[in-house]
C-alpha cells in the first residue's frame, strides 16, 4: 500500500494505491471517495481511509478529497464560490485521472458528499458511476437534518453569554455540530435533487445503499432506470456506524463488500505514473501548507506542517506550535479549529505542526474502532508526541508551543513535563497523568455517564468495554481513595500526582494555560487534584469559557479559542522572535 | 395502533440499550439514552413512514422527549 497525500485545486487530496503499482499497474477503474460535510466527516475520516485502503489492495487507484472550506483544504466556510470551488476540485481530480489514462471513473458520496457529486456532474464533470450512501434525496432534506440535529445538540451548550450574539452567523447559514454551511453553499445545495441524475450525460450506473431502515426509494431508483442508468441497490446500511464519534466510528464489512463488489478490479493495465497532487498548498495571504511524515519502527506518523509566507526565503523566527489530536479527532482539531488557528499563527509568523498520532487521522495504525479510553491516553500516543516534537527541534525549532484538548491536553502536559515547552495552551483536560486513578475514574464515568449516552451502554454490552476491566478498575478506584484518606488522616498525604507533573512543567519553566468551558468535568478534575495535594499549590491559571461545551462545539465561540491560542503568541511576537540557544 | 408503528421505529433507529417494548408510552427517552444524532434518525424514519414533514418549530427535543410526544407531533402532522 503506497499513500500519498498533496494538493489540486486548494483541495487535500489522499491518495492510496497497492504496494506493486510500479510494476503490476493499476485497474482501469479509479475511484474518488467523495466524504460527509462537517461533523459527519470529523466522525467518517478514519473509516473512508480503511474503505479507500481495501480497494487499492483489490488494484484500484483511490483518492480521497478534503472538500474545500474543510479539512487541510484551503477556503473558510463563508467563502463566497465555496461550492464552485468544491465542484472545481471534484473536476480537476476526475480529470487528472482521466488524463493519467483511467478509462473509468467512479464517484464514492457519502452523504453530502453524494449531493455535490450530483452537483458536480450536474455541473458537467464526467463520472462514469456513482455510488450513493446513505446520500439525503434531496439537498434540502440534508439541510433540515443539521438542522434538527444542532437543536438536539443545543442542550450541551449551556447559555451563551451576551457576547456570542455579535458572533452570529449570516443570514441563510445553517449551523450543525461545530461546523456551517454558508449561506451560497446551502443555497445551492438546497437546489440539488437526485432525480436530476437521471438527465446525467456520461453516467452510466449508480450503486444505491440507503442509510440502514431507511424507507425504499423505488420511485427514485425507477426513475433512474427509466432514464438508461443501470441501478444496482445494497441493503448494507453502516450509515450509523459510520457517524459514531470520531473514535469509535467504522467501516461495515458489508458496505465495503458490497462497493467492491459493484466496481469490480478487473485486469490491471493503467501504468502508474506517480500521484495527482502538487506537494504544496499556498494559501491566501502567504502561508504555505504541505505534508509531514516521520517513518518510524511502528509504522508512519503523518501531519501537516504550516509555515508563515516567509519560510525558505526570509527571517525565520524558529517559533514553532505543535497541535495534538482531540481523541479520535484528527489533526485539524475539533470543529477544524487547529486548521484555522495553524494558518492565522503562520500569518503572524510562526510555524506549525499539526500531528495525528498513530491510530488517528492519516497516520498508521489500528483501522478497527477502540474498545476504551485507554489507547488515548498511553505511553504510545506520547511516544509519538515526543518523536514529532524532536524532529521539529532536529529540523529547527528554537520555541515549541504545544496545544491540545482533551487527551491532547494530556498530551501537552505529558511532552512538556519531558521537553522543553515554551508555552502549554490546553483546553478541557480531563487527565494529565494516566495512572490507576485516572484509568478508575475513566472507565467508571462509563457508568455515570451511561443515562446520556446509548453508546457506552453498547459497547460495554457487545464486550467493546471490559466489563471485568471496569470491575477492577472500579474496586482499585475504591481501594486508591481509602488509602490516600487515611494518608490524610495519619498526616501522611502522598503529593497528588496530577499536581506534581502540573508543578513539575511550570517549574521547567513552561507557561501553562488551562482552559475550559464552564460545566465541563475537566474543572472539577483539576480543583479536585489541587484539594487532595497536601502542599496547597493555587494551580496554573484556569480560564473558563462560557456556553461552551467539552469539544467548542457552538461556532461564536470558536474566536474564543483561537484566540486563546493566538492571543499569548501575539504578545510573545510584540518582544521580538525567540532567542537562538547558545 | 400508530404509537406501536412510532415504537418499532424508536426500536429501529433509535440504537437504545434497552428493549423499547418496555418502555411506557411516556418514559423518557433522552434517560433511556437516545442522543441527538439517533434522534434525527427517528425524525427522519418517522417522515418517511407517516409521509409527514416535522416543521421546524417541531425540531426540538420535547417533540422527541417520549413515544407520546412523538405520537401527538405526529398526530398533529396528520390532521
Amino acid at each position: 500500500m503506497v499513500h500519498h497525500a498533496g494538493y489540486l485545486a486548494s483541495a487535500q487530496l489522499f491518495e492510496s494505491v497497492p504496494g506493486d503499482a510500479a510494476r503490476a499497474g493499476l485497474a482501469d477503474t479509479a475511484v474518488l471517495v467523495l466524504p460527509p460535510l462537517g461533523y459527519e466527516d470529523t466522525a467518517a475520516h478514519r473509516p473512508l481511509r480503511t474503505l479507500a485502503r481495501g480497494l487499492s489492495r483489490a488494484g484500484h487507484r483511490v483518492v480521497r478529497l478534503d472538500w474545500p472550506g474543510q479539512g487541510d483544504s484551503a477556503g473558510e466556510a463563508l467563502d463566497d464560490g465555496l461550492m464552485e470551488a468544491r465542484l472545481g476540485a471534484v473536476r480537476a481530480v476526475v480529470e487528472g485521472l482521466r488524463g493519467d489514462g483511467h478509462g473509468r471513473v467512479v464517484g464514492v458520496g457519502v452523504r453530502a458528499g453524494g449531493l455535490l457529486a450530483a452537483a458536480a456532474i450536474a455541473a458537467g464533470t464526467p463520472l462514469d458511476g456513482l455510488v450513493l450512501w446513505g446520500v439525503p434525496r434531496t439537498g434540502r432534506r440534508y439541510l433540515r437534518e443539521l438542522t434538527a440535529f444542532h437543536r438536539m445538540a443545543a442542550r450541551y451548550f449551556g447559555e451563551a453569554p451576551p457576547e456570542a450574539a455579535a458572533h452570529g452567523l449570516p443570514e441563510g447559514a445553517v449551523e450543525a455540530g461545530g461546523f456551517v454551511v454558508g449561506p451560497s453553499c446551502a443555497a445551492a445545495l438546497r437546489e440539488v435533487d437526485l432525480r436530476d441524475l437521471g438527465r446525467a450525460a456520461g453516467l452510466e450506473g449508480l450503486l444505491w445503499i440507503p442509510r440502514e431502515g431507511a424507507i425504499r426509494a423505488d420511485a427514485l431508483l425507477g426513475s433512474w432506470r427509466e432514464a438508461g442508468l443501470a441501478v444496482a441497490e445494497s441493503d448494507a446500511g453502516g450509515v450509523g456506524d459510520l457517524l459514531e464519534d470520531a473514535y469509535h466510528a467504522a467501516l461495515s464489512p458489508q458496505v465495503a463488500a458490497a462497493i467492491a463488489g459493484w466496481l469490480g478490479a478487473g485486469p490491471r493495465t493503467v501504468p502508474w505514473g506517480g500521484p495527482l497532487g502538487e506537494a504544496r498548498l499556498v494559501l491566501p495571504g502567504g502561508p504555505v501548507e504541505e505534508p509531514w511524515e516521520l517513518r518510524g519502527d511502528d509504522g508512519v506518523l503523518r501531519g501537516v506542517i504550516c509555515h508563515p509566507a516567509h519560510a525558505g526565503g526570509g527571517r525565520d523566527s524558529g517559533e514553532w506550535t505543535l497541535f495534538f489530536n482531540a481523541g479520535g479527532i484528527r489533526r485539524c482539531g475539533p470543529n477544524r479549529l487547529w486548521t484555522r488557528a495553524a494558518r492565522e499563527l503562520a500569518r503572524h509568523g510562526v510555524s506549525s505542526l499539526r500531528l495525528d498520532v498513530r491510530d488517528v487521522g492519516e497516520s498508521d495504525g489500528a483501522e478497527e474502532p477502540f474498545a476504551d479510553l485507554e489507547a488515548m491516553y498511553s505511553e504510545d500516543s506520547v511516544r509519538d508526541a515526543l518523536a514529532a516534537y524532536d524532529a521539529l527541534v532536529e529540523a529547527g525549532a528554537r520555541a515549541v508551543d504545544v496545544v491540545g484538548l482533551c487527551s491532547g491536553a494530556f498530551m501537552g502536559v505529558q511532552v512538556a513535563a519531558r521537553r522543553e515547552v515554551r508555552r502549554a495552551t490546553l483546553f478541557n483536560g480531563l487527565a494529565f497523568v494516566w495512572d490507576d486513578h485516572a484509568r478508575a475514574g475513566s472507565m467508571t464515568s462509563h457508568i455515570r455517564g451511561s443515562l446520556l449516552d446509548a453508546r457506552r451502554w453498547r459497547r460495554l454490552l457487545t464486550g467493546r468495554i471490559d466489563a471485568r476491566a471496569l470491575a477492577r478498575a472500579s474496586a482499585r478506584k475504591v481501594r486508591l481513595e481509602a488509602g490516600d484518606r487515611l494518608a490524610r488522616v495519619r498526616g501522611r498525604a502522598p503529593g497528588d500526582p496530577v499536581v506534581r507533573v502540573l508543578r513539575e512543567v511550570v517549574d521547567r519553566g513552561t507557561k501553562l494555560q488551562l482552559v475550559s468551558s464552564a460545566g465541563d468535568p475537566s474543572i472539577a478534575y483539576l480543583r479536585g487534584h489541587l484539594d487532595r495535594d497536601p502542599g496547597g499549590w493555587a494551580g496554573p491559571p484556569l480560564k473558563i469559557l462560557q456556553g461552551l461545551d467539552h469539544t467548542i462545539r457552538p461556532v461564536w465561540g470558536h474566536h474564543l479559542a483561537i484566540g486563546a491560542i493566538l492571543g499569548r503568541h501575539l504578545d510573545d511576537l510584540e518582544r521580538g522572535p525567540a532567542p537562538t540557544p547558545e | 395502533m400508530r404509537l406501536d408503528e412510532i415504537r418499532e421505529i424508536v426500536g429501529t433507529h433509535g440504537r437504545l440499550p434497552c428493549d423499547v417494548g418496555e418502555l411506557a408510552p411516556e418514559s423518557n427517552l433522552y434517560e433511556a439514552g437516545l442522543s441527538s444524532l439517533t434522534t434525527v434518525h427517528i425524525m427522519l424514519a418517522l417522515e418517511d413512514h407517516f409521509d409527514v414533514e416535522f416543521p421546524e418549530a417541531m425540531l426540538g427535543r420535547q417533540t422527541f422527549e417520549s413515544l407520546l410526544s412523538i405520537d401527538e407531533a405526529v398526530a398533529e402532522l396528520l390532521e
